[in-house]
This record gives C-alpha cells, sequence and structure tokens, in this order.
C-alpha cells in the first residue's frame, strides 16, 4: 500500500515540476493540514528576480534574490525554509522544514494558491467604504463549518478603525433562534495590485486572508481560501444602522473560538459531554416545553464548545425516526436551542488528544422526540 | 515493477488526482481480484486520515465505487458521519450495508446496527426486532453485537420500553446460554445489574438488591449498583443502609460505565448521588 502511495504522491510531483511561474505571480497561503485545515496566512510574492514573503499584515518578513517558484524549489528564509510541490497549474504544497513544531508528516503540508490579479483597488477607498456601514454576509459553509441543513446562518459586520465586530444570527424558517457576537482585530493591506483583508486574534491563532475582488457602491466581493474548495464570498450592504446594530450586540451573548483552526471531536481526549449528564438536560430542556408538535424524530443541535466552557458555532440537522430528513416547529426548535443556551456545566480548559491540536471542540445534542415530547438524548 | 502493481499503482493515482465529483473512473477494466486489491488500497489511505475527515471519506467512498458490495467499508464510512453527528448520512450508509449483508445471508452489519439503534439512537424497537432478525438468521439465541450480547442489548432496549418481565427473560436467557457455552456468568455484571433495574421497576425489591448485589459480586467498584441500592434501601425505609450504599456510589464515581461515545443507559453522575444523600439526610 505503502509503495502505491508513494508512486501516486511522487506522479503528484511530477504535474509540471520544472516550469515556473510567470513573473509577477502572488500566492496566497490557504492552509496547512491534509485532515485537519489549519490557517496558512502568508504570501508569496514572486517577481523577475526575487521572492518575497508576507505575513498577515502584509509586513514583508523577507525577500530572497536570484530566486523562483516552480515544483522543486526550496526557498531558505530565515524564519521558514519552504519545500515546495507541485499540485497542478496553480497549487503548490509546501513543506516548512524549519518547522518541527507544525510540519509532522506528509499530511501536515500547506497549500499555497496563485491568484489572480484583480484591478487595483484604493486602499484608503476600501477602508473608507467598508466603516460607513454594516455588513451583511450570508454564510456560505464548507468544510470548516459545524454540520448544519436546517439553520440558515447569517452574519452582520461592524467594521470600525481596525476592529470588526462580527454578530451571528441563525435563522430558522425565518426566525432568529440564536445569535452571537466576537470582535477580532483586521487590516487591509496591498500587494502589489492585489488587496487583501485579514483578521487577526492571539498570535498562536492564525487567521486567514481573504483576497479582495471586487467592490462597487454597495457590496465587497472576496475570494475565501480557507477551505480546500476556495469560494467567492460577498459583504452586502444592510440596512441595519450602526446605531441599531450596537444595540443589537448589547443584547447578544459574546461568543469566540480559542482556535479558529481545526476543532477537536467529543470523543477525543479527555470527556467534554456536560457534566452532568443527558437525563439532567432532559428534565431542564423538558420543563415548559411547547406542546406544538405531535411529531416523533430527532432534532440534532451541534455546537462548538471552546476551551472557556461556552457554546457557539451551531448547527441544526432534523431527522425522522427513519433517519430521513423533517421539520419540527419553530417553537420545539427555538425552545431546545434557548434551553441547551443556558447550560452552564460544561467543562472547561480540557486536555487535548495528544498529537492533535485543537483547543475548542465539536459536539452535539440528539434530542429524541416522540409525539412531541422529549423522550431521550444522544449520544 | 510487476503489472499488477503498476496497474494498482494507477489506479491509485487516477484517485489521488481526480478527486473530484464530476471525474469518476471506470474500473471495469480490473479483474475481480484485481478490484478487492484496489479498494483495499483506497481503504487503507483513507484510514491514513483522521476518521471524520473529507478526505477519509473520500479515499472510503473511491474504495466503495471500485468495490460497492463490501459491506466492510461501507460500516467504516458510516463512523465518519455518524460520530460527528450526521446521521441522516450515517444511517443511510449503514443501512445500505445492511440490505447488502443481509441480501449475502450474513447478519454482521446487522448487529452493529443493533448496538448502534440502542446507544447512539435510543431506538428500543429498533433494537429488539434488529436482535430478532440476527437470531432468525443465525439460527442461534446467543449472539454477538459488536463485542457485547446481543440478548444484552435486546434486555435493556425491553426495559427501556418499560417491558420488564422481557427484558429479565432476555437478559437470563444471554447467562443461560453463555452456560452453555462455558463461561462464568458470574462475571456478568451488567446483565445482573439491569435485572435488578427491572425488578426495582417492577417493585421486587429483594429481587432487585439480590441482583444487584450478584453484580456487585465480581465488580466491586460498580458505583451505579451501589446508587440503585442505596436508592432501593432508601424506598424500603433503610436509611442507614441506603446512606453506605450512596456513599459507595460517590467513592467509586470514577469507575463509573461511561465510555467516549456514547453516555450508557443509567450511567451514573455526582448530581445524582448528591441529591439521594441530601433526601435521606
Amino acid at each position: 500500500m505503502k509503495f502505491c502511495f508513494s508512486i501516486a504522491l511522487a506522479c503528484l510531483c511530477f504535474v509540471n515540476c520544472d516550469s515556473k511561474l510567470p513573473e509577477n505571480t502572488l500566492l496566497i497561503g490557504a492552509y496547512r493540514g491534509l485532515d485537519k485545515l489549519i490557517p496558512y496566512p502568508y504570501l508569496l510574492h514572486q517577481k523577475n528576480d526575487s521572492v518575497s514573503l508576507f505575513d498577515n499584515q502584509g509586513m514583508l518578513i523577507e525577500r530572497i534574490k536570484n530566486s523562483s517558484i516552480n515544483g522543486k524549489t526550496v526557498l531558505k528564509f530565515k524564519s521558514k525554509q519552504l519545500k515546495f510541490s507541485r499540485l497542478n497549474d496553480h497549487i503548490f504544497t509546501v513543506f516548512d522544514i524549519l518547522d518541527t513544531v507544525n510540519f509532522r508528516g506528509f499530511k501536515s503540508r500547506a497549500q499555497f494558491e496563485t491568484i489572480a490579479l484583480e484591478p487595483k483597488f484604493n486602499i484608503q477607498t476600501i477602508k473608507n467604504f467598508i466603516s460607513e456601514s454594516v455588513f451583511k454576509y450570508q454564510v456560505i459553509e464548507d468544510e470548516n463549518s459545524n454540520p448544519n441543513s436546517d439553520f440558515d446562518i447569517e452574519q452582520l459586520l461592524y467594521f470600525k478603525n481596525d476592529s470588526v465586530c462580527t454578530l451571528t444570527n441563525y435563522y430558522y424558517q425565518g426566525q432568529k433562534t440564536a445569535s452571537e457576537y466576537e470582535t477580532k482585530a483586521y487590516i487591509i493591506f496591498s500587494i502589489d495590485q492585489a488587496a487583501f483583508l485579514s483578521f487577526r486574534k492571539e498570535d498562536n491563532n492564525p487567521q486567514s486572508i481573504f483576497q479582495i475582488t471586487n467592490l462597487d457602491s454597495l457590496n465587497i466581493e472576496l475570494k475565501d481560501f480557507s477551505s480546500r474548495e476556495p469560494k467567492t464570498i460577498q459583504f452586502n450592504n444592510s440596512l441595519v444602522t450602526i446605531d441599531d446594530y450596537l444595540e443589537l450586540i448589547k443584547n447578544t451573548a459574546h461568543y469566540s473560538n480559542c482556535f479558529d483552526g481545526y476543532q477537536g471531536e467529543y470523543y477525543y481526549g479527555e470527556d467534554v459531554t456536560y457534566i452532568k449528564g443527558n437525563q439532567y438536560i432532559i428534565d431542564i430542556v423538558s420543563k415548559d416545553a411547547p406542546k406544538t408538535d405531535v411529531k416523533s424524530g430527532y432534532i440534532i443541535l451541534h455546537y462548538t464548545l471552546n476551551c472557556g466552557g461556552e457554546l457557539g458555532r451551531f448547527g441544526l440537522i432534523q431527522m425522522s425516526r427513519e433517519f430521513k430528513s423533517m421539520t419540527f416547529s419553530k417553537e420545539i426548535v427555538s425552545h431546545i436551542v434557548d434551553s441547551v443556551r443556558d447550560l452552564k456545566d460544561w467543562p472547561t480548559n480540557f486536555d487535548i488528544l495528544e498529537g492533535l491540536v485543537y483547543k475548542d471542540v465539536h459536539g452535539f445534542l440528539m434530542f429524541k422526540i416522540e409525539n412531541g415530547i422529549i423522550t431521550d438524548l444522544c449520544p | 515493477m510487476s503489472l499488477k502493481k503498476t496497474r494498482l499503482g494507477c489506479c491509485l493515482i487516477i484517485s489521488v488526482i481526480s478527486c473530484k465529483k464530476d471525474r469518476v473512473q471506470d474500473f471495469s477494466i480490473l479483474s475481480d481480484v484485481e478490484k478487492t486489491e484496489c479498494a483495499k488500497n483506497y481503504h487503507e489511505i483513507s484510514n491514513y486520515f483522521l476518521q471524520p475527515s473529507k478526505l477519509y471519506r473520500t479515499f472510503k467512498d473511491s474504495a466503495l465505487i471500485v468495490q460497492p458490495g463490501n459491506v466492510d467499508y461501507r460500516q467504516r464510512l458510516s463512523y465518519s458521519y455518524k460520530k460527528v453527528g450526521e446521521h441522516i448520512k450515517a444511517m443511510k450508509v449503514l443501512n445500505k450495508a445492511v440490505e447488502i449483508d443481509i441480501a449475502n445471508g450474513k447478519p454482521d452489519v446487522l448487529q452493529y446496527r443493533a448496538w448502534t439503534l440502542l446507544y447512539y439512537y435510543k431506538d428500543y424497537e429498533g433494537t429488539v426486532k434488529d436482535v430478532n432478525l440476527i437470531e432468525e438468521i443465525t439460527g442461534n439465541a446467543y449472539n454477538t453485537c459488536w463485542g457485547e450480547p446481543c440478548g444484552f442489548h435486546k434486555g435493556q432496549a425491553l426495559y427501556k420500553l418499560k417491558k420488564y418481565k422481557d427484558a429479565i427473560d432476555a437478559l437470563n436467557l444471554v447467562n443461560t446460554e453463555e452456560e452453555k457455552l462455558g463461561f462464568d456468568t458470574k462475571d456478568n455484571y451488567k446483565i445482573f445489574f439491569y435485572i435488578g433495574r427491572c425488578y426495582a421497576e417492577l417493585e421486587a425489591y429483594d429481587k432487585a438488591i439480590e441482583n444487584y448485589q450478584k453484580a456487585l459480586t465480581s465488580v466491586d467498584k460498580f458505583p451505579e449498583a451501589y446508587y440503585q441500592l442505596g436508592l432501593v434501601y432508601k424506598t424500603l425505609g433503610e436509611t442507614s443502609l441506603a446512606r453506605i450504599n450512596l456513599e459507595l456510589a460517590h467513592k467509586f464515581l470514577i469507575y463509573s460505565i461511561n465510555e467516549p461515545y456514547v453516555e450508557r443507559l443509567d450511567e451514573l453522575f455526582l448530581y445524582r448521588i448528591e441529591d439521594a444523600l441530601n433526601d435521606i439526610n
């Protein structure tokens, strides 16, 4: 098996291995890790006679002269020694030889993608534009998202001078069912003709870089490289005034992941299920539960439990006793979400599974409903 | 390099490069033996990645494209969805595996499904139905479901369905069949525990106590048994014995019947012991 796998990998390296990138090419660091994606927020700029490495603030880390990128390149920066393999015309996988903590084996490789150089934007124009309004982003989910099929997730973003506040609303059948907000630093910068938006939290919590690809009088369009399939997203000028937005935030719970890259699963490492067990949750949630349904099935509420014992990043899947998609009433879904969010006894500062890098954990509560009554909770 | 290895290597290269859904390859050029080998390779590559990851699923899917009838790979793929709560997908994959397996006259995947219906989905009717079907397929009254006797699962399911006498019969049958096989059933502490639970629900407290004590004969660090024993003594007004057993439940709480993936039926938590102790103080 190893033999065949090696052949396959070797083959990947030989795809146009030697062909050089055109002059003046920008590459964006997408993520590292093949099965646990963690943002890898760096940019590389290949010019005629040099390759420059930038951080996620657009600051030059180092420039190497007389160098170029192809499928065999090893770029020897002082802080990083990047060994390249070429996957296809525009994607390279990279191994940082100097970083033995994060780059351990084939699976930990990072990915860089060449990006199209869009018409040059004036950075000040973008900054002025985004600070004047509250923007709406209809969340497009990807493999970094928690499982969800039944919530419509919308974010409202308010950019201040150097920080952005993101209010996430979860809608079920048109009704706002849960909300949370977080604030983080942001920066807009350009390299050559390309403009970027990047976020910043703690140093050990890398944040993705987004390429700004379009701007008009109402919308800003970005390209998101943080998952295996890059996607175009839009921040649309919303009708929410800044005053109204600030009022909304006042009445919303704060939630932030401790680590925005890969998150663990509830069954890894230490027990991170609810400290008082399922029956306690059933008793709490059943209390005052609305009797609006006579249906039977399961309501699965997905969440992320952060390292501080808080819940956020919700997802919702509903299914029948035959394990087919179905829907329950807004009342019971809303009641379950509210009741779960009120639960306080979640584990905090849990130990993580050795060999995996995460701080927060994805979990789910699957309520079994019989004739509209909550009868059980799994897992 | 042999021709066979070359073809299998090519098969893998095809898959690694063509992970996109719209590029399904034609594997009909391979013989059955080669298909088995190729599917095995995809399966093994899949195992190289974290089970809930996209790549794990992609390579498992590839193995199933080459060998759609492989129920083992199909069952394993279902774990990837189930463990992260994508249950519609998980059960679609698992039910297909069960269907193929049963069509081949085999109960293996069904045995896993019985386990999963009981502990993951708390689908007690489904568990009983699956265990009955397993017995029908094998023609045996004693079978194992994912490391535990299927009759034990059936007994727990009947207990949850409040069919206590049927549950006791199912659990006793496990002991009877194991004795026939030469096992020492004194070790079946969980069987005795659930028989005790059924008798307690039937308010046959003497028999409940007897069975909880049988459970504690083989495993003395069994907090759930002490806790239930404490509750029975409390009901009987034997406050002192109730307190002793509840305190033992507290002492041995770290040995509760918990496991990483699911919460067991009647698994014990601290607040329950504290509430019970407060009630008798």
